[in-house]
């Protein structure tokens, strides 16, 4: 167990920067998931920590001690990669074991701590075989059994289920959610499925073009995301953004209003004085209810209706001609070509400026804001 | 039936276009005379006399284990100095090119151009005619081949298993030996088999460098070429034992030797 | 993820490099300076009071005034050309026959390539019993089926049938690159193409052949590097003769040097070589590398 300290940390090749001064602290014990388009420096960063990769400036420090220049094998860690990168002249029980071997532990203490992850991770009967006899799920399972093994401080893992089918994956999600509870050791994970950074994560760093967007709970991350990237990227379906004027404004409320949706007040506290004149606004698929035409913000006509069951995807056409998707409860009972309205609660709604920032209302402190 | 004839069609091509070399084996096993028998005489009777010539002319036993003692030294150096070469060149990107080219551009400058100063430095030395001298320069001038193939080897591995040895705690030297040469055997066994070939096959150095002592086969062939009269059974059988071993190799290296031949110039 | 460069103190690896490093200057850098040497003094190795008499360029001019080194380059130039063009040509004949799957292939296909790891100087010495104007097996044939003998090594016929020496040898090395590239093809391409009504020789002519030039240039740039020093075979053959007629530039600089001992016109000679073979070959290189310097995976990433 250790924290792990960034400290203005950045990376670049040649004149390209694609790390770009990077602060982030990551508690003992903590689950922190680094998510993020690919390309967006997620894996080099989390390279960086392994010591794969060189820091062109700033500081790393694990549990403490400055790492930057520190071996890979001398910082505590132990990774898990997407491809498992499992020795494939090598048995089970010899991939678990390599790391004891090359730091010359005992054969029976080896022994014993290679027995003891393969127990943890049910898979005792697999030690005498190849890497090529296994599925893909007991690969990740070895891989995962090498990391265990040196019982690391802080476990990295690239993007470890990337390469497992769907149903493989969501098992192995809570493997390794089961995993962090029983070792309760610091564990930085890098994901582009935004689903397994919900799910696993104590803290969500996105991460684009190099630069931390947020750091946050996965719900603090889906409720009061800081920027229109990280609201795009957060929730699935995407938020819908709309293009808004602001119409008016009187004391700590502003009013917006466009072709598509009808003039509504905001209150966005201080901000409203100088509040721009054209704002984004971001409701969530599942924050629109559809209701009858006429009575509603935001007038709309049905084109699409996806039947899944638990719920309906409608995808609406606006004044505008501006597409958004709405997801309801149940059955909805639309057809394509309906005239419908549509309406949101404004708690669940937010406000971007035309540098992507969101407003924050006069409830919220200034907390979910980097 | 298209795949039949497509067959016989290739058997035919295969027969006619080793020809040539079957002919030179053929004349190795009979008695001149039945050589340009008209007709062409499918039997014949056997003959090993060209053998016996060969050993009775010359010190033919020598020169085969001269080649083997150079050709089996120059493998087994040249392996052990290119398997970390090849390692380095893969894992330090800069500077590694640079280095891959120069060696590269050394492997296009004739040889011939080459044997002039090497000649006199081993006259000054006193090296001449010696199997250290052979062995060394045969292993020079295999390098830069054996280090480019082996490098494409090396770069088929995956990356992250290099990382993950890291991560476990290996030096560099650890993952070469541990992980990446145990890996790429294969490809470090196809390359040292081009290697041998290459050594065995060597010619222009052997016939500056040596004379008498360690002079190798593929030299001494020429004492055949110039003897006077037509011995084909001598001179056949001369030239088949030379070529022999390569071609034991090229069949039992099958798989490789296909992967090697292309190797350099696809990958 | 490519071109990534590794972290410094990592850099351990390249002591590895040491020992090659070592290997190419004792054999290749140490030569080279010492013929730069020799260049420019008069040795001849049968007068010794020559041996540090300095003449500077003389050698090289003697040698640039020298028909039989321009003849040299001559014979070098054709041989590589027509060699290279007839070798591209078999090996593309062949390629396409042994794409096909049929029993035996793989046997068949080593028996095919036999010819380029038989040694050279064998090479030469049965082509030359087979060229034998009397008892080869050529004429032999020739003979018996009606035809008329021909001077195989004769001034008028050697370079060609040096040349056609080298395309028996390399035909196969050219079939092998071309296997190789005929692996990469697109086979669902192939297949849309026929869908839309190709025949077979017009899949080969707008998708195959096109596929495989960039083999095609591979394979001819390897040739060609190996066929500028050409010796061994050429030696066992023709010895460089009748005259100059197969005088290869390798085979001239032997003569010079190992015929007339001229220590100081051979280093003139093997720079003249060495520089000459770098500049035709040194943009075939950089096309060689081209794209695998930067290694597309692999160790390095």
């Amino acid at each position: 167990m250790a924290d792990v300290q960034l400290k203005e940390i950045a990376k670049s090749f040649g004149t390209v920067e694609v790390i770009k001064g990077i602060d982030l602290e990551i508690g003992h014990g903590e689950f922190v998931v680094f998510v993020g388009p690919s390309g967006c420096g997620k894996s080099t960063l989390l390279r960086m920590i392994a010591g794969l990769e060189d820091i062109s400036r700033g500081e790393l420090r694990i549990d403490g001690r400055l790492c930057n220049d520190i071996a890979p094998r001398d910082r505590g860690i132990a990774m898990v990669f997407q491809s498992y990168a499992l020795y494939p002249h090598m048995s089970v029980y010899d991939n678990v074991g390599f790391s004891l071997k090359l730091a010359r532990v005992p054969r029976e203490e080896r022994d014993a701590k290679v027995r003891d992850a393969a127990r943890i991770l049910q898979m005792e009967h697999l030690l005498d075989r190849r890497p090529a006899q296994l599925s893909g799920g007991q690969r990740q399972r070895v891989a995962i059994g090498r990391a265990i093994v040196r019982h690391p401080k802080v476990f990295l893992f690239d993007e470890p289920l990337s390469n497992l089918d769907a149903a493989l994956r969501v098992d192995m999600r809570m493997e390794i959610a089961r995993l962090h509870q029983e070792l309760g050791a610091t564990m930085v994970y890098v994901t582009h499925d935004q689903v397994e950074a919900m799910t696993l994560a104590d803290k969500i760093v996105v991460l684009d073009h190099g630069e931390v967007q947020q750091v946050g709970a996965p719900l603090e991350l889906y409720h009061r995301p800081a920027n229109l990237f990280v609201a795009g990227f957060i929730g699935s379906p995407k938020m819908n953004l709309l293009p808004v004027n602001v119409t008016g404004s009187r004391g700590r409320s502003i009013q917006i209003g466009s072709v598509d949706v009808m003039a509504t007040p905001f209150d966005i506290g201080a901000a409203a004085a100088g509040a721009p004149k054209e704002l984004v606004l971001g409701i969530r698929p599942h924050s629109l209810r559809v209701v009858a035409a006429g009575a509603a913000k935001i007038p709309a006509e049905v084109k699409l209706v996806e039947h899944l069951g638990n719920e309906t995807v409608i995808k609406a056409q606006l004044a505008s001609g501006a597409a958004v998707l709405a997801i309801v409860a149940g059955d909805a009972g639309l057809k394509p070509g309906e005239k419908v309205g549509l309406t949101f609660d404004r708690a669940e709604a937010h406000l971007f400026d035309a540098a992507g920032r969101r407003l924050l209302r006069s409830s919220e402190t200034a907390g979910g804001r980097r | 039936m298209r795949k039949f004839l497509c067959l016989v069609a290739v058997v035919v091509l295969v027969f006619v276009y080793l020809f040539p070399y079957t002919w030179m084996v053929l004349s190795a096993f009979r008695y001149p005379a039945d050589t340009f028998a008209i007709p062409p005489k499918l039997f014949f009777e056997i003959s090993f006399d060209g053998f016996r010539n060969v050993f009775r002319q010359s010190v033919f036993g020598l020169y085969l284990m001269n080649s083997l003692i150079i050709t089996l030294f120059s493998v087994a150096i040249t392996m052990l100095v290119a398997t970390p070469a090849a390692y380095a060149l893969v894992r330090i990107s800069r500077g590694g090119t640079a280095f891959l080219l120069t060696v590269l551009i050394a492997r296009m400058i004739p040889a011939i151009a080459l044997v002039v100063p090497i000649y006199i430095i081993g006259n000054l030395t006193r090296q001449l005619d010696t199997y250290q001298i052979m062995i060394v320069v045969t292993v020079a001038f295999n390098l830069p081949f054996a280090i480019w193939m082996v490098r494409g080897f090396f770069l088929d591995l995956p990356a992250n298993l290099v990382d993950a040895a890291r991560i476990d705690g290996a030096s560099e030297w650890q993952v070469l030996t541990q992980v990446a040469a145990p890996l790429a055997r294969g490809g470090i066994f196809a390359t040292s088999v081009f290697v041998f070939v290459g050594a065995w096959n060597e010619f222009l150095f052997a016939l500056i460098l040596t004379s008498g002592r360690t002079t190798t086969a593929t030299v001494a062939l020429l004492s055949f070429r110039t003897s006077q009269g037509i011995e084909w059974d001598t001179i056949s059988a001369g030239a088949f034992m030379v070529s022999l071993p390569v071609i034991v190799f090229a069949f039992i290296m099958q798989r490789y030797l296909v992967e090697g031949l292309t190797m350099g110039a696809v990958k | 993820m490519r071109f990534r460069p590794r972290p410094r103190r990592d850099s351990s690896a390249i002591l590895f490099v040491v020992p090659a490093v070592f290997a190419a200057l004792l054999v290749l850098i140490v030569p080279l300076a010492m013929s730069a040497y020799y260049s420019i003094t008069g040795w001849k190795i049968l007068q010794p009071a020559t041996r540090n008499k300095i003449v500077w360029l003389d050698n090289y001019a003697l040698v640039l005034t020298d028909p039989a080194f321009w003849s040299s380059i001559k014979v070098t130039l054709i041989y590589t050309v027509a060699g290279v063009a007839l070798e591209s040509l078999a090996g593309l004949a062949l390629a396409l026959l042994f794409r096909q799957n049929f029993v035996g292939r793989g046997v068949l296909r080593t028996l095919m390539i036999l010819p380029m790891v038989i040694t050279p100087a064998v090479v030469g010495m049965f082509w030359k019993l087979l060229y034998d104007p009397n008892y080869g097996l050529y004429n032999f044939a020739l003979t018996s089926i009606g035809l008329p003998a021909v001077p195989w090594l004769s001034s008028t016929w050697a370079l060609t049938s040096v040349i056609i020496m080298d395309v028996w040898e390399s035909s196969p090395f050219f079939m092998l690159v071309l296997l190789a590239g005929l692996q990469t093809e697109d086979k669902e391409a192939v297949e849309a193409a026929r869908i839309d009504g190709a025949s077979s020789w017009q899949v080969v002519y707008y998708l195959t052949l096109p596929h495989l030039v960039p083999y095609l240039a591979i394979a001819a740039a390897f040739r060609a590097i190996w066929s500028l020093s050409e010796f061994d075979k050429v030696y066992m053959l023709t010895l460089g003769g009748p005259g100059d007629a197969t005088t290869t530039m390798s085979l001239y600089a032997f003569k010079v040097g190992f015929v007339g001992f001229d220590i100081g016109k051979i280093s003139a000679v093997s720079w003249i070589i060495a520089v000459l073979t770098l500049v035709v070959t040194a943009p075939l290189v950089a096309y060689l590398l081209r794209g695998r310097g930067a290694g597309s995976g692999g160790l390095r990433r």
